[in-house]
């Protein structure tokens, strides 16, 4: 009979272009916003540092040379520290070493003998694309330059920049928590809708019970999360976001926002008598809980009572344990009262929403 | 044997009484209709004995379940047709059948063969496949009704079943409910007195939360209606001016022989053009009973 409800609601939601535009296209949109705020386009001009530690004439040229490559911009570094320096602040996007003794270990491979010559490249790891695209553009040169493919030791390490400088991490657990809290007004808008079109009325007069009626709203309102995460994720990750956590445990904390999201839609149409009472204060509701909760700005420095406000949210929880799982690879220990309390939460909103449909819809 | 029974069944809504003691007793196999004006609690009553509303007091069973202690067994037996058409949108109409097939856990099979039927009885099959939301309202309507068929119930409440449908679907589905007439109890509630004539083995007539007379439409009809009447148009008519009563141009009378009053009138002058006789009705008898005022 779940299943019955469930199959009913999948088409409702599937087949109301409105309804599942707006689910799936929201995240997209939000994605989208995201990309031209933060992502670079393959066009774009990129700012690299360059260092030569070698004085010889075969380094200038090569160095000069290299600055008639379209699509990079060079700038010359006295020394690592510098470009180091500028590479963190976010001013350039990675930086090449020439080593000392490029330009006579150039000569010795010239005249066939034995000479290793490694250049030396740093990357932000935050922006993937663009450091590939760089190291192969200097693959491709240095064979036109020298003939030989000369080894390009690239130092992986990720470079210890501060994490508010790394937008799409920062950002992206906000994003998708905010997105699914679109889940509010759905769940309550079609609760709502079918209340006042006589529909659930229809239903109760079948022998359902208000627990398989309310769990035939979830689930599909739960495969539409499902979808709708593995959205976000995959423009995340389209878009140089790295996960330093478990990627599952990341999964599993917005699976248990979709939920509680859910129970408290489930809350707003057992109190709501029409779609356009629901729908509009599932809005009041969520704008305030977004922005007291971090999910667009970090709380730190804010007044403490604000603090205290957004520790009664669990979209608090939510966003803490998702951006200690992206920014901090924060293992599970270390997010597990947030999960526990999500966990809690979302059970208490579940009976909640079951015990007031029960008094107030099934009467 | 009792299908349906009512114990002093009340429902107050904010100090407005909706249903006011009401006591009923419907019989196996029977179909009742409850007559009454706009907010006489026809639907109100129906929606207890679905199991949707609960009484301020007073008792229902339904089939022998108490309809508030056993809701889920009540549930089982009911098939219900609101007064509003209720329908899921974005499903075709076999869906939507499916669904409260499903709801009602029949199986696969007997769904499909029950669907067939009844699509083709009241003429949905050609668009069958359509999503429902391009439908006519009418087209709705007959779908909304079959819903409440499908898992073919023993107990049917009927909330205007035929409000808004054309005569020729309104005559299938006369056709249809008389088919298992004797079968399956019926509480039916309608504004239209010729349905309810046809239909019905007896008739409520409910007017501020009471029933106010109930009784067979013939026995109604005896009791409260005036008696037949004998209406005569013609030629000449102010001829006998006085001597009968006329109306709207026709010449009334109560009672006759019909070969005396042509033999009298045609004496007088009157050229006949024709003879009806008039029979009572039941919107008479619901006039009589409930008044003429509209209600609030
Ligand atoms: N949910 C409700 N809340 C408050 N009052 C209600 C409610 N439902 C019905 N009523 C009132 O109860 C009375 C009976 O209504 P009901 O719908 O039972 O009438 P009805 O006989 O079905 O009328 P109609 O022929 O118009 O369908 C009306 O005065 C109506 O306003
Ligand atoms: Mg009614």
């Amino acid at each position: 009979m779940i299943l019955a409800l469930t199959s009913r609601n999948i088409k409702e939601i599937f087949r109301n272009k409105m309804r599942i535009g707006f689910l799936l296209g929201m995240p997209l949109a939000f994605m989208l916003i995201f990309n031209v705020a933060f992502g670079s386009s393959g066009e774009e001009i990129m700012d690299v540092g360059i260092i030569n530690l070698d004085d010889s004439e075969i380094s200038t040229t090569f160095i000069e040379a290299m600055g008639t490559i379209s699509g990079i911009n060079m700038i010359s570094y006295d020394n690592e520290e510098n470009a180091l320096k500028d590479l963190k602040d976010g001013n350039i996007l990675a930086y090449m070493g020439v080593p000392e003794e490029f330009g006579d270990n150039m000569m010795l491979i010239w005249n066939n003998q034995e000479a290793e010559i490694n250049l030396k490249i740093k990357y932000d790891e935050t922006l993937p694309n663009t450091a590939s695209k760089f190291i192969s553009i200097i693959r491709t040169y240095t064979l036109q330059f020298s003939g030989v493919s000369i080894p390009i030791n690239i130092d992986s390490d990720p470079i210890n920049i501060s994490y508010e400088k790394n937008l799409v991490n920062f950002f992206a657990p906000g994003i998708v928590i905010f997105g699914l809290m679109v889940l509010i007004p759905t769940a309550g808008g079609m609760i709502t809708h079918d209340k006042e079109k006589g529909f659930m009325e229809r239903i109760l007069t079948t022998p359902v019970s208000p627990t398989q009626i309310l769990l035939g709203y979830s689930l599909p309102l739960f495969i539409v999360a499902l979808i709708q995460i593995a959205i976000y994720m995959g423009a995340g990750f389209a878009l140089g976001m790295r996960v330093y956590g478990n990627i599952f445990l990341l999964f599993a904390v917005y699976m248990l926002t979709a939920l509680w999201c859910i129970g408290i839609g489930m809350i707003i149409s057992a109190w709501a008598k029409r779609e356009d009472q629901a729908e509009p204060f599932s809005w009041i509701f969520m704008i305030p809980v977004a922005m007291l909760s971090g999910l667009w700005f970090p709380l730190e420095g804010m007044h403490p009572i604000v603090k205290t406000i957004a520790n009664l949210f669990p979209s608090t929880y939510s966003v803490d344990a998702a951006r200690a799982l992206v920014l901090k690879g924060s293992e599970f220990s270390a997010i597990s009262n947030s999960i526990y309390i999500l966990v809690v939460t979302t059970m208490i909103l579940f009976l909640v929403g079951i015990v007031l449909f029960k008094k107030l819809v099934v009467k | 044997m009792t299908a349906i029974e009512t114990y002093e069944l009340t429902k107050e809504f904010n100090g407005l009484t909706a249903v006011d003691n009401l006591s009923l007793k419907i019989k196996k196999g029977e179909l009742f209709s409850l007559l009454g004006p706009n907010g006489a609690g026809k639907t109100t009553t129906i929606r207890m004995l679905s199991c949707l509303l609960n009484p301020t007091n007073g008792k229902i069973k339904v089939l022998g379940y108490n309809a508030i202690e056993q809701p889920y067994e009540v549930k089982k037996v009911i098939g219900v047709s609101p007064q509003e058409t209720v329908i899921s949108e974005f499903l075709n109409s076999w869906e939507n059948l499916e669904l409260i097939g499903n709801l009602h856990k029949m199986d696969k099979k007997t769904i499909k063969e029950r669907s067939k039927e009844l699509l083709e009885t009241l003429g949905l099959m050609e668009r069958a496949k359509d999503p429902v939301h391009k439908l006519s309202g009418g087209m709705k309507r007959r779908l909304s009704l079959i819903m409440a068929l499908i898992h073919d119930p023993a107990i049917l409440f009927l909330d205007e079943p035929t409000l808004g449908l054309d005569p020729q679907s309104r005559r299938a589905i006369w056709k249809y409910i008389t088919k298992f007439k004797g079968e399956k109890t019926i509480l039916l509630t309608t504004h239209y007195m010729e349905e309810a004539d046809q239909l019905s083995d007896r008739i409520g007539i409910m007017d501020e939360g009471k029933i106010v007379a109930l009784d067979t439409p013939e026995k109604l009809k005896e009791k409260y209606s005036k008696k037949r009447s004998i209406l005569v148009r013609g030629k000449n008519i102010e001829k006998v001016k006085g001597k009968y009563r006329i109306e709207n141009n026709g010449i009334i009378i109560d009672d006759g022989n019909i070969k005396d009053i042509v033999e009298h009138l045609s004496k007088e002058g009157v050229t006949i053009k024709s003879i009806r006789i008039e029979e009572p009705t039941l919107e008479e008898v619901f006039i009589e009973i409930t008044g003429k005022e509209l209600r609030e």
